[in-house]
């Protein structure tokens, strides 16, 4: 007989508490050393088919079906016991946040060595194995670092030590689930680079959860492509990326946003001729601002004019975040001149007026955190809509049908609540909401990083859309090729300075700036 | 231990004798204002003014309230708390024996407390809406509706009328060691327990709810775990913290809300020395008390708030590099 392959799966079905069915059969294979992408949008099952091959199911979730064999043993007949053997040992996970995934009041050494004890190592031979691990995601193997809370550590740091016990206890299989997804481009691929070694070095079956394409392309050898619970597409990644033969594979295939440079011709270039004819809306003079003592934005200056989006791009620290909230006024320990419309505005969202207040608008990253769990979506835009001193019922009732319309949000979603949506329509209410108060300029924060490709690509339409009608956008990102599909300038900051900005094309075509050139070599992309 | 939690801990402490401080004069000047006059009080209706006269000047009462004040103070400071007016006894004689009795009543109280309420919370937790919850919660949240002597009341009916097990009444006897009449505390440690057990319950519970689904947890469960280690060395200490607040309120709650169980079961402790002494206008007792059981709220709340920063690694930490 030949070489056991290490992972099968032979249909597997799982339904939620109320019956419903989450995953249908799914049947994959992943031979030693070769890595699987699941792809697949949120919802469609992708992630809990990766939690069940360490045999878990997240709560109100169960496997009702199926097989799952590692390295010859079906785990899903084990007991408690003997899965436990299993998870960590014979099959890791690498988690999708790497911030929430530690145990907050245990040192890091701690945790690895629990994890090492727990599969029957001990004394030096522990100690050896997470000198190794360590030494093999480039982290320092001394006391004081293990001694390190999760806290302490950046993102990019635990996940490598998120990484290192993956791969630690030796298992057949490893999953991960969106490794990179919670971390800025440039950590992002020498992530990518890190597990893309490992891998090989290891020999073990990989099965690579992410929604993002262009990440896929780096890491996988072969690709299944998930959609409400089933996978439609399975094969070759680049057979699946040339010939995709499912509908399906297409349009997600399509919706990556593309650096312009790549692929000329889309939204951002139709109108670069009339964009320096921009009246101004906003005008920022030598903006500095600070966190405590500590000085994050060291004067800063940039305009974004009517109907112009500006991108706002940057890695994590590099004070993207804190420009749009001194812009909104929601950070006050800044000096500099901001000019609205040519009046000049305070820092303090306070000394604002209420006309002022309406004019510029913020729409945030995670709309399950800006949304009221507890409003329905009516109420939600009507509490916006009625800040404009509209009070008669009907008249407001109607303003929200239209603000729904233009988002293109359906009429049925006015009586539901947050928890009831998708992700890109809990966005698309915040979006809404912002609109509500017709404002004259819109800050976006990361809007789009916590949704899906195909939806993320409805929302940039969406924005294209606001844009046409004349309303200014300062587009912050950390995600280059979006920025390009609908900014006509281009703002690239460092460590609080702007070290290039200028014309959408030109930025992108040459790239004057060390950074800039490294960002764009960074972008993961399609071939 | 490093500098700067040292400073924040002395900050504490400093603050806490500042709260004192104010407490004893806040209670010093009611009692000045407090109708009735103690050497009358002491001595009767009918007392020959000449008496009374000779009274007050004996306890110092002829003086102006400031000069009394901080003789009182500066005698308090040395652990003389005077003399009782009635009885002529020092105060600290004749409340001795009663704050012992208080305190073996509300630390056995607390000692119970703390254990029973994260074994009946985390467990409350693990088996949400299941049997065992049940179990747990429709119990403690019935007990957390009544008050102390009501639930005291129902214990001596049902132990003490009915069973026939236990005495209705604590009556201490000063002069026996009191390990020899430990079950005259049975009743009334229950009823403390049954009107802070709840409050304390439910709170580890929602703690532990949610530290239960949290990412982590699944994280070190999918690394392989035991369930036991999971839940000593990851769950727990998650638990501790956020639930110290609502422990300290609760011991500094059975500090002061000792006073009406000990009337119930008649227990001679300090809550009924306190009202035994407003009754004889006994200002020296009274002020000794209410100084006493300031102090034990003041001294819990600093523990608890120790506490806190101690079991944080994050300021543990951040002060330990400077």
């Amino acid at each position: 007989m030949a070489e056991a392959i290490p992972l099968v799966v032979q249909s597997l079905f799982m339904h939620d508490l109320s019956g419903r069915e989450i995953v249908s059969d799914v049947s994959i294979a992943v031979k030693r050393g070769e890595v699987l992408a699941i792809i697949g949008e949120s919802g469609s099952g992708k992630t809990s088919v990766a939690l069940s091959l360490l045999g878990f199911a997240r709560p109100g979730m169960r496997i009702s079906s199926g097989k799952i064999t590692i390295g010859g043993t079906d785990i899903l007949s084990l007991s408690g016991r003997e899965r436990r053997a299993f998870q960590g040992g014979k099959v890791s996970l690498v988690p999708q946040n790497p911030t929430t995934s530690f145990s907050p009041r245990m040192s890091i050494g701690k945790q690895m060595a629990e994890l090492l004890a727990a599969h029957g190592h001990s004394g030096p031979g522990l100690k050896q194995l997470l000198a190794e691990a360590l030494r093999n995601v480039d982290l320092p193997n001394d006391e004081r670092f293990l001694k390190r809370y999760p806290f302490e550590l950046s993102g990019g740091q635990l996940q490598r030590i998120a990484i290192a016990m993956a791969f630690m206890t030796s298992p057949q299989v490893i999953v991960m689930d969106e490794p990179t997804t919670g971390l800025d481009v440039s950590t992002q691929q020498t992530i990518l680079e890190l597990i893309a070694r490992l891998v090989k070095s290891s020999n073990a079956s990989v099965v690579y959860v992410t929604h993002d394409l262009a990440v896929v392309n780096v890491v996988a050898d072969r690709v299944a492509v998930m959609l409400s619970g089933r996978i439609v597409e399975q094969g070759g990644r680049k057979q699946v990326f040339a010939e995709p033969r499912d509908d399906y594979t297409r349009m997600l295939l399509d919706a990556i946003p593309r650096l312009v440079a790549e692929s000329p011709g889309p939204a951002a270039d139709d109108t670069t001729d009339s964009a320096l004819e921009f009246q101004n809306v906003l005008e920022v003079k030598n903006l500095r601002a600070s966190h405590g003592n500590v000085e994050v934005v060291h004067g800063i200056s940039f305009s974004v004019g009517r109907g112009e989006c500006v991108g706002l791009v940057g890695g994590s620290g590099s004070g993207k975040t804190t420009t749009g909230r001194c812009v909104t006024g929601l950070h006050g320990n800044a000096t500099g001149t901001l000019l609205f419309e040519g009046h000049s505005m305070p820092f303090a969202v306070s000394s604002r007026s209420k006309a002022d207040l309406g004019a510029m608008q913020i729409v945030f990253q995670n709309p399950d955190r800006s949304l009221n769990p507890k409003e329905s979506i009516a109420q939600s835009i009507a509490r916006a809509v009625s800040l404009t001193g509209m009070t008669d019922k009907t008249r407001i009732g109607a303003e929200v049908r239209s603000l729904l319309d233009r988002v293109r949000l359906p009429q049925r979603v006015i009586d539901l609540y947050p928890a009831d949506l998708s992700g890109g329509e809990r966005q698309r209410v915040a979006v809404a909401r912002a609109l509500a108060l017709k404002p004259k300029l819109l800050v976006c924060d990361e809007i789009t990083s916590a949704l899906d490709v195909s939806v993320q690509a409805a929302v940039v339409e969406l924005l294209l859309d606001l844009k046409k009608d004349g309303l200014a956008m300062l587009f912050i990102t950390h995600n280059l090729p979006l920025v390009s599909e609908i900014a006509q300038s281009i703002i690239i900051m460092k460590d609080g300075n702007i070290v290039e900005a200028g014309r959408t094309s030109e930025v992108l075509h040459s790239p004057q700036h060390r950074y800039t050139r490294m960002l764009l070599e960074a972008a993961p992309r399609l071939n | 231990m490093n500098k700067p939690l040292l400073q924040l801990l002395l900050t504490r402490i400093v603050l806490a004798f500042v709260t004192l401080f104010a407490v004893s004069v806040v209670v010093f000047t009611a009692t000045q204002y407090l109708p009735g006059d103690p050497a009358r009080a002491a001595l009767g209706a009918k007392a020959d003014p000449s008496a009374v006269e000779a009274l007050r000047r004996e306890f110092g009462m002829d003086r102006p309230a400031v000069v009394q004040y901080f003789s009182w103070i500066e005698g308090a400071l040395t652990g003389d708390f005077g003399r009782s007016i009635p009885s002529g006894r020092p105060v600290w004689e004749a409340i001795g024996p009663r704050a012992v009795n208080t305190m073996v009543l509300t630390v056995t109280s607390l000692l119970l407390l703390i254990p029973l309420s994260f074994v009946l919370g985390i467990v409350a937790a693990i088996y949400k809406d299941r049997l065992a919850d049940h179990l747990i919660s429709v119990p403690t949240i019935v007990t957390v509706a009544l008050p102390e002597f009501v639930i005291g009341t129902v214990l001596i009916v049902l132990f003490a009328v009915y069973l026939r097990w236990l005495p209705p009444v604590s009556l201490i006897n000063d002069s026996l060691p009191l390990s020899s009449q430990s079950s005259l505390f049975i009743l009334p440690v229950l009823t403390l327990l049954g009107t802070t057990l709840a409050q304390v319950v439910r709170m580890v519970r929602a703690v532990a709810l949610e530290v239960l689904s949290a990412e982590y947890i699944y994280m070190v469960r999918l690394r392989g775990i035991s369930p036991a280690r999971v839940l000593i060395w990851h769950v727990l200490p998650n638990t501790i913290t956020p639930t110290i607040q609502t422990i300290a309120l609760n011991a500094a709650w059975l500090a002061g809300g000792v006073v009406v169980t000990e009337s119930v079961f008649q227990l001679p402790g300090i809550g009924s020395a306190l009202s035994d002494a407003v009754i004889n206008r006994d200002m020296p007792t009274v002020l000794a008390i209410t100084l006493i059981i300031t102090a034990t709220y003041v001294l819990i709340n600093l523990v608890s708030e120790a506490l806190i920063l101690l079991l944080n690694p994050r300021l543990r930490v951040a002060s330990g590099k400077n």
